[in-house]
């Protein structure tokens, strides 16, 4: 059980600011999921709420107490590294008494923790087994499992999966997702790759230069971004941002875009710039055959079941997706639109989005 | 550039362990090949075999149709991209750009190197930072520069060993599409090894499937896509992966009770058809939804495009497009 806040959390480096001024409440028993490019500060704000670093300034509450600046052993956190940090003479029963001999708990209970551990992990028929001799899921189970015996509030995981095959990791993503659901604990999880985060999230706070952009879950993120940043980090391949050269006023329903007329959700208020941004996620551009916007195919990507394809115009590369039997040909002329009302418009100035009847 | 034809190439480690069994393959000039396969199939020792930094011990590897098997690896004049970029770090980026053609063998003039280090910078969109020392570069940039090294040359072939691998997803990406770009505008003949799908998928020409140092199969992504000769290769491609179900789970146009079916999750059509299964978990995945069901004890994962407005727990219809169904024996071969 445990809710996690940070209130004002800030930390330099000297001149350099690694977090800045940031608030967040990780709820009891959410896999919270910080996402963001590297150096953008999502590993710092880990390691303060670990304890392994000191805030500069502002506070860190573990169930309303303020945790902040006390050292990581009295925070009832255990924090996963890379998952293959074992040791490698012992085998998997030693591994994972290994924390609790080193708390002193009576060899009763530490049998008994060591047991239920394995038995969650799938890793009990293998306790005599040296760790040297596993195969990379089972060495992962026991780096788990290492953190699992100390049952504590919370579990704080730093990009994990990083160096896996990309096959494997897709499969640890679901086992990890499953486990946290099984023990119930607070999980906050440390990754740059969207597609972790978008895949295990129930909440993701997108970082960049120590700022919280936005903190939702993966559907409002992925549809409702509130900053091209986020709209472009998120999605694979992200949002395309079509330049639209004029000012957008409210209740405006369309624009005009190399003398093409493309619709657009009614809008709430204008914009401060004359140059603003078209936001449209790929799957929501069509191929047409006439009042399009032209441009010729840069790139076709086969990912089995679609197609990424994209297309230089004179406003930029522009990315479509579409169905995996949809036959172009590089440096093919091509022209496309839009396939609903889903868009936002970015403001120019300011790169955030513009409130309409689509996004609040 | 070149056509490279490996014909029957095995690696024997201490007379015991087998890293390569009985390898064919070619690699047609201005092609573009990538080995796909997990951790330890053999795909880095294959790239090492071409270039000559392993010997074999059967079979023959041929450029241009001439036996190259036991070449010096500096007469094979290939170029090797590795995944950690290896740059000299006291360079300026122009000078390690600059340096395999600056190799007293090949007495090139400066001006030639000029323009050939212009040209693959730009390509590479690295021309604002050629006056740049290689460790003020980010890791994306560098691991630019590493494959500019090896496109100044025109070697007989381009060896790449995941040379993405390194790099932020987003950045992987975007590279992705640039690197078949470049492979495309110079006709360049590229190995490329890689254990990610998606690169495989996005920039081959022909993909070869490593199984345990054997090639389980050779063909264009759509084919081996479509029509996988086996439930190794059917896994191998396809995220989230293909579902491989009883014959007895679905009615089918095959009797065979040994027949397994390989379903992939795109042809499951929720919200269809007659089959009535309970979800269990929902992945949104922003274009897609992965959409996990329980049919009567049997897990099938779906595909969906879009959002899914479903509750776990939930009671769905759902559809199987049956003329997509593969069907496999009793040990995994293609029927």
């Amino acid at each position: 059980m445990a809710e996690i806040e940070i209130k004002n959390l800030h930390k330099s480096f000297g001149d350099f600011i690694a977090v800045k001024n940031s608030n967040l409440v990780i709820e009891n028993k959410e896999f919270f999921v910080l996402l963001g490019p590297s150096g953008c500060g999502k590993t710092t704000t880990l390691r303060m709420i670990a304890g392994l670093e000191l805030p500069t300034s502002g506070n860190i509450y573990l169930d309303k107490d303020d945790v902040g600046y006390l050292r990581a052993s009295q925070r009832d956190i255990a924090f996963v590294f890379q998952l293959f940090a074992l040791y490698p003479h012992l085998n998997v029963k030693n591994n994972l008494a290994f924390p609790l001999k080193m708390q002193k708990f009576p060899k009763k209970d530490i049998d008994a923790r060591v047991l239920e551990a394995a038995k969650l992990l799938r890793i009990d028929h293998i306790l005599k087994s040296k760790v040297s001799s596993l195969a990379g899921g089972d060495r992962q189970r026991v780096a788990l499992g290492r953190a699992l015996v100390r049952r504590p509030k919370a579990f704080l995981m730093d990009e994990p999966l990083g160096t896996l095959d990309a096959e494997f990791r897709e499969l640890m993503c679901l086992e990890l997702r499953k486990l946290h659901d099984d023990i119930g604990a607070t999980t906050v999880y440390v990754t740059h790759d969207q597609q972790e985060a978008m895949s295990m999230a129930d909440r993701i706070a997108v970082m960049n230069e120590g700022e919280i952009l936005q903190a939702d879950t993966p559907n409002i993120i992925y549809n409702k971004p509130k900053t091209k940043f986020v709209a472009n980090f998120i999605g694979s391949p992200g949002m395309n941002f079509i330049p639209i050269n004029e000012k957008i006023s409210p209740k405006q329903s369309s624009v005009n875009i190399s003398e093409t007329n493309i619709s657009i959700p009614s809008q709430k208020e204008g914009s401060t710039s004359e140059q603003n941004f078209l936001g449209v996620r790929p799957e929501n551009l069509k191929l047409v055959s006439e009042n399009g916007i032209k441009g010729n195919i840069f790139g076709v990507e086969y990912l089995g079941s679609r197609k990424i394809l994209t297309i230089e115009t004179n406003l930029g590369n522009i990315k479509i997706r579409v169905d995996s039997d949809i036959n172009v040909k590089i440096n093919e002329q091509v022209q496309f639109n839009t396939l609903n009302n889903n868009q936002i418009i970015f403001d120019g100035s300011t790169d955030k989005a513009i409130s309409s009847e689509f996004i609040v | 550039m070149a056509k490279v034809e490996l014909q029957n190439v095995s690696k024997i480690y201490d007379k015991t362990i087998t890293a390569l069994d009985d390898i064919s393959f070619t690699v047609n000039n201005g092609e573009f090949f990538v080995l796909l396969g997990p951790t330890g199939a053999g795909k880095t020792t294959t790239l090492r075999s071409v270039a000559g930094l392993e010997k074999i011990e059967k079979g023959k590897i041929l450029f241009d149709d001439e036996d190259v098997t036991s070449a010096q690896p500096a007469a094979r004049d290939t170029a090797f991209v590795f995944q950690q970029y290896s740059l000299y770090p006291h360079y300026k980026v122009y000078d390690n750009l600059a340096f395999p053609l600056r190799s007293p063998l090949r007495r090139m003039a400066e001006s030639e190197i000029s323009s050939k280090v212009t040209k693959i910078a730009e390509m590479l969109k690295i021309s604002p930072k050629l006056n740049n020392k290689a460790t003020e570069l980010s890791g994306g940039e560098m691991q630019r520069v590493a494959i500019g090294r090896a496109l100044v040359r025109d070697p007989n072939i381009y060896l790449m060993d995941e040379p993405l691998s390194s790099l932020d997803a987003k950045l992987r990406e975007s590279l992705r599409v640039e690197l078949k770009k470049i492979q495309l505008n110079l006709g360049a003949t590229i190995l490329y090894v890689t254990h990610d799908q998606a690169e495989a998928t996005t920039m081959a020409d022909e993909i070869g499937v490593l199984e345990n140092g054997k090639i389980a199969q050779i063909g264009t992504p759509e084919q081996i896509y479509n029509n996988p000769k086996s439930i190794y290769v059917a896994n191998r491609l396809g995220s989230p992966k293909i579902n491989i179900l009883k014959n007895s789970t679905l009615k089918t146009s095959s009797t065979d009770s040994k027949h397994q079916l390989g379903v992939r999750p795109e042809h499951v059509k929720l919200g269809q058809g007659e089959l009535v299964g309970s979800v269990k978990t929902i992945e949104a995945l922003g274009a897609e939804t992965v959409v996990e069901l329980n049919y009567n004890g049997i897990e099938i994962l779906s595909l969906y495009q879009g959002s899914f407005d479903g509750q776990r727990g939930q009671d769905v219809k759902f559809a199987i497009d049956e003329s997509k169904v593969l069907f496999f024996d009793d040990k995994g071969i293609k029927v």
